[in-house]
């Protein structure tokens, strides 16, 4: 199993997408992660699909979580009005955040290569070297532990516990 | 003067610019300070780790590490957070109100906290009150900083430069409370007088707004309920155990770390949580600090410079306080008190040790100003600079020159209120 065997297109985000547009591409794709472009368009960096949940959160609630729980539900409901003013620049910006260099790999990339360079730069999404700039190719840390998962004998999709 | 003495006024005068204007990183700055001391030989290991005169002052090292434990674990209870939110809802919604009660509820927190610690735990609800208000954020966050600094004179424990000052002048906690609490608690007063005039455009009440306030659920916020029972029974009794010095005969800084290692015991806490709110960087600054000024004890400079003040003193005691007092307001306005504190303390203490009796209250003096200088530019004060990079992070700007204007007034006030306090108290009858 190489990297070409695995790359997958996936929509790319900038510094001006908000986090309305950021959140929609996580809820409706189950994506565990965005890739960010430049100016250029050429994808530089990757967010947790955690970090695009901290963009909707007040900050002064994550600086202190316990007051998270004195709101009640219509007090809670109108936290999410301000969610059109946050956008993917604000978590670039923001010092809390660990924003990840997106991690290039070349696309004759063997598993335990993709498996081990994920690993150590701690990324979900891998950029594939040399991919179409138009239309960049990554891989994903689903799509790689279920190349693992499928080398090692393991359960095939969707037949783990329940 | 010899060689050696002006290269180690050079290392300390250089150190002092680097951490005024930080451009690196101020612990960085005092290790290499101290660093520099060592290699021209104005200090020695024996110098520097054991020596009470010149060495690290290790029962400052420790109280500040033990409260730092004591705080990060108390944190954890939501006690800071109920006790706003329902302050907040006695408020009734109205903004001068709630200011009144956040001023007052910062400056008794930050007599008993660091500044820093107690504005960390104040912002955050301050900003969720604030927003359900739709009030501005910034008059509340100055209100409160500038509480903390007046609030932290009150006590031994309530900013790092009395902790220094305690250490250095054998000073009670009792000595503390008896001589900084009454002016501290007048400051207070007028500080929330002038609170209503400087930020009289930032009172506009919402009755609407109030009712999101009082939605607001403050016990939610609290945690485990046994936490905060072994948490404030530990506070409980290091606070006894810091006015009790004269029948237990303990250091500040043991009562502090028999009681931090008591609250980690019973907190039985992973110890990222218990240690999370210690600050290495800071108690590293710290050990920096004390040796480069340590250096400076040991050839000779302190002393020589004591000498010369106390010779132009003279037995004009109560002049040396107002200038002390002043003097030490302007210098903290413009650099961190804690550099400045650690080298005027030494010097303080041969002036004392010289004048006798009526020199003492030099310490107070000393005290006073460099704990309200901090209140007179936006880098007078750790608080000030922590608070600034919070109403950043969250839209709401505050200009150096913004808190500078309301920063100037509050210094000028409450120093010189503290002029008759000190002429009055020590001088005049």
């Amino acid at each position: 199993m190489r990297a070409a065997d695995l790359q997958v297109p996936l929509p790319v985000v900038r510094r001006e997408t908000t986090a309305v547009e950021a959140g929609r591409l996580i809820a409706d794709s189950g994506l565990v992660g965005l890739v960010v472009a430049n100016r250029l368009g050429v994808p530089t960096a990757i967010v947790s699909a955690v970090d695009v949940l901290r963009l909707m959160v007040p900050g002064y609630l994550l600086d202190d979580v316990s007051l998270a729980a004195v709101f009640d539900e219509a007090g809670a409901g109108e936290l999410w009005e301000h969610l059109a003013d946050r956008t993917v620049g604000d978590l670039l910006d923001d010092q809390g955040v660990a924003v990840r260099k997106i991690l290039t790999i070349d696309a004759d990339a063997t598993l335990v290569e993709m498996a081990a360079r994920m690993v150590d730069a701690r990324t979900q999404i891998a950029l594939v070297r040399d991919s179409p700039r138009d239309a960049p190719t990554f891989v994903t840390l689903p799509s790689v532990i279920n190349a693992v998962l499928a080398s090692a004998g393991g359960p095939e999709p969707g037949s783990g516990p329940q | 003067m010899t060689a050696q003495v002006i290269l180690a006024l050079g290392v300390f005068f250089a150190a002092y610019v680097l951490i005024a204007t930080e451009k690196v990183p101020r612990m960085t700055t005092s290790l290499g300070g101290a660093a520099a001391m060592v290699l021209i030989g104005a200090t020695n290991d024996a110098g520097m780790f054991f020596s009470p005169e010149s060495g690290i002052d290790w029962n400052v090292i420790f109280l500040l590490l033990a409260m730092m434990i004591i705080v990060g674990i108390l944190r954890q209870t939501g006690l800071f957070e109920f006790l706003a939110i329902w302050a907040a809802k006695r408020a009734r919604g109205q903004p001068f109100r709630i200011m009144v009660i956040l001023v007052v509820i910062t400056a008794v927190l930050s007599s008993l906290l660091d500044n820093v610690t107690t504005v960390l735990l104040t912002a955050p609800v301050t900003l969720l009150v604030c927003e359900r208000l739709a009030a501005p954020p910034v008059p509340f966050l100055i209100a409160e900083v500038m509480a903390s600094n007046i609030g932290g004179t009150a006590t031994l424990i309530g900013d790092p430069p009395n902790i220094i000052i305690a250490s250095r002048g054998d000073l009670s906690f009792n000595d503390f409370i008896s001589n900084l609490a009454p002016i501290a608690a007048v400051l207070l007063v007028v500080f929330i007088g002038l609170c209503r005039w400087m930020f009289r455009s930032a009172f506009q009440f919402h009755p609407e707004r109030a009712a999101r306030v009082m939605a607001l659920n403050e016990k939610e916020a609290l945690g485990e309920k046994a936490l905060l029972i072994k948490s404030l029974i530990v506070v409980g009794l290091v606070l006894t155990g810091f006015i009790a010095r004269p029948l237990l005969g303990l250091a500040p800084s043991v009562v502090a770390m028999l009681g931090a290692g008591l609250l980690v015991l019973l907190a039985r806490l992973e110890p990222r949580k218990v240690f999370g709110d210690v600050e290495w960087e800071t108690l590293l600054f710290f050990a920096g600090l004390f040796i480069m000024v340590g250096s400076l004890v040991n050839l000779g400079v302190i002393d020589a410079v004591g000498e010369a003040a106390a010779s132009l003193i003279g037995d004009r005691h109560d002049l040396a306080a107002v200038g002390m007092l002043t003097g030490s307001a302007v210098v903290s306005g413009v650099i961190d008190n804690i550099p400045y504190v650690a080298t005027l303390a030494p010097i303080t203490h041969d002036l004392v040790q010289a004048g006798g009796a009526a020199a003492k209250p030099l310490w107070w003096a000393l005290a006073l100003g460099a704990d309200l200088g901090g209140n007179a530019t936006a880098v007078g004060a750790s608080a000030n600079v922590v608070v600034i990079g919070i109403a950043k992070r969250y839209d709401h700007p505050i200009s150096f020159w913004t808190f500078t204007k309301y920063g100037l007034v509050v210094t000028v006030v409450t120093v010189g209120l503290c002029v008759p306090y000190l002429l009055l108290r020590y001088y005049t009858f």
